[in-house]
Order: C-alpha cells, then structure tokens, then sequence
C-alpha cells in the first residue's frame, strides 16, 4: 500500500529508512468507514488517534439549534488528532464526509513514535503546527473575505492540499453545497448560488455536484491564496520549496 | 425531505440552481429565500449592488412556488 502519511510527513522534511518502516507498521491494519459517520464523538476519551488514509472527514461542532460548524478538513495522510493523547476528552466531534479508510493508531504508538524517531517526532509536531495556521487562515477567511473569494480560498487549499500528498487524482472534491457552508458558515443556498458564480466566471468545473478547479493561478488570484501557510516542502535547513508543491 | 431550487439574482448576475437543496417543508424554503438575500445584498454594497436583488423557489417539479426581492434605496439628502 501507498504510505500516504509518510508523504505527508515528507513535506516537513526527508526522513531515514528506520522511520519508513516504522511508518509502514502504523498503517498496516487500515479500516473503511462510510460517508457521514461519526468517527470519534465530542465527549468520548478515545483510546487511539485517528488517520485518514483515503476520502475526507471533518472536525465539527453540533450548535444547540441543531446546525453544524464544520472547523477541520482531514485529508489523505492527516492525523485526525494528535493531541487526545495529551488532551484526553474529545471537546469536538470528527466524521467522516466520504468512503473513507482510516489507521487507528494507539496512544502507545504515538509516544513510541514521539521518544524514540526524532524525524518522525518534528514531523509530527510540523504537522500540529501547519493544522493551526490552516485554522488561523480559515478565520481570516469566514471573518474577513467575502463568501466567492472564501470558497475560492477554500478550493485552492483542498487543492494545494491533495497535490502536496499526490492525491489530486482528477481533483474532484466530493464536498456537497450543505457541506460547503457549514465550512464557511453560510446557508446552503448561498453556497449553491457562489459555486454557480466561480463556474459562471470559468474559474472551476462542477460535475455531478462535485467541484474541480479549472484554473488554479486565476483562482488564486481571485481569492488572494498564497500556500505560504501550508509550509510545504520546506525543509529544517532552509525553505526550499519544491516544484510540484 | 423535498427538493427545493432557488434561484438568485443580483440584478447584474442571476444563477438558475441546477443543484437544489434538500429541506423539510415550503415553510423550510421560505426561510432560505429570505436568509441569503441579506448576505448577496451585503457582499456587493456599496458599488457592485443593481437593485433588487431576488430569488426565487421553485419546488421538485421546477414550478415557482414564492418570490422575494430586497431592495436598497438610497439618495443624497442635501
């Protein structure tokens, strides 16, 4: 199998074979998961940190009138949550939005991998980093930009994204328009009615509900992305960005 | 669930829904018609809003069950 995680790690740096092989135990025992079930509940103090090895889920939050925050997207190669070995009580619930196949990984796992592969450890601890500077831009994004350039925003990072772990394939983003505003906190209407103006403007194609980005430089500019956030390819010794990132 | 289709317009750009969206009731859609009208008007002021902007709801069959529209007014007073 395609050790998506280990790709991942990679964009923080190059590791040794030691860590590869490790690397190639965690994920040696892979599960499927349907769309839209719940993988951890807000409220549980789960045993195992999550990995998403194929398909996209989500951190979310359930509000009191019954609507849906949705504060994460978890991709190929992403730890869904490090930090409930650390944290314990999940403050969040993590579901998945497609088929997806997902790696249990036990917290004794998890602090194997954190005392004894530094590379693995500092890749990790990139990877914590990166999910909060994903966050912070989302909150510029609901906050500050209008909602075609926040959905622009949003498809050029699921792209930059799926390209940095070569998992574009044909780059279709399974996200639904209900999906698409509990991202961006607008109705699912308003989402329906921005996707239509960026297909309108030739920006993106949209197939059977689902969306590709047609041009990724326009869209870009359209929405004021710069990957800088995504820190990829950069290595410890420098910021060597690579090409295909 | 019923399918609902609405359809906007800003007075500049009007979007047919080819997609839908699944809700309860007529009552359901009647509030999402309302609900995006504000942030469509929000998202063009000050210069990019031609008045009014509208939508309409049409159900499962494509037939146009309600209607609203928004309007600004504004003038110099002095």
């Amino acid at each position: 199998m395609e050790n998506v995680f280990a790709r991942k790690l990679q964009n923080a740096g190059p590791l040794g074979a030691e860590d590869m092989a490790r690397l190639e135990m965690v994920i040696s025992d892979p599960f499927d998961l349907a769309p839209r079930e719940d993988v951890i509940h807000h409220g549980a103090d789960p045993e195992y940190v999550h990995l998403v090895m194929r398909g996209m889920a989500c951190r979310y939050k359930i509000l009191p009138d019954g609507g849906r925050a949705i504060v994460a997207l978890m991709l190929p190669g992403d730890i869904c949550d490090l930090h409930v070995a650390i944290l314990g009580r999940m403050d969040h619930s993590i579901g998945t939005l497609t088929d997806c196949q997902l790696v249990k990984i036990p917290r004794e796992t998890i602090d194997d991998l954190l005392h004894n592969y530094p590379r693995i450890r500092h890749a990790l601890f990139w990877s914590t980093l990166v999910d909060e500077a994903i966050l912070r831009e989302w909150l510029v994004n609901m906050g500050r930009r209008r909602a075609d350039h926040q959905m622009a925003h949003l498809f050029c990072e699921i792209h930059a994204r799926l390209q940095a772990v070569d998992e574009l394939h044909d780059s279709l983003m399974p996200l639904t328009q209900e999906e698409l505003g509990d991202i961006l906190g607008i109705s699912a209407v308003h989402a329906q009615r921005v996707v239509a103006g960026l297909r309108h403007l030739g920006l993106i194609n949209v197939q059977d509900s689902r969306v590709s980005v047609r041009d990724f430089d326009a869209l870009s500019a359209f929405a004021g992305f710069e990957a800088d956030y995504l820190h990829l390819g950069e290595t410890a010794n420098g910021n060597e960005t690579r090409t295909n990132a | 669930m019923t399918l609902f289709f609405f359809d906007i317009s800003d007075g500049g750009y009007a979007t047919p829904d080819t997609t839908g969206t699944e809700l309860c009731d007529r009552d359901e859609a009647r509030k999402a018609a309302l609900a995006v009208l504000a942030p469509i008007a929000q998202e063009n002021l000050p210069d990019r809003l031609e008045c009014p902007v509208t939508v309409t709801v049409r159900d499962e069959e494509k037939r146009p069950i309600f209607h609203a529209s928004l309007t600004l007014v504004e003038d110099w007073i002095d």
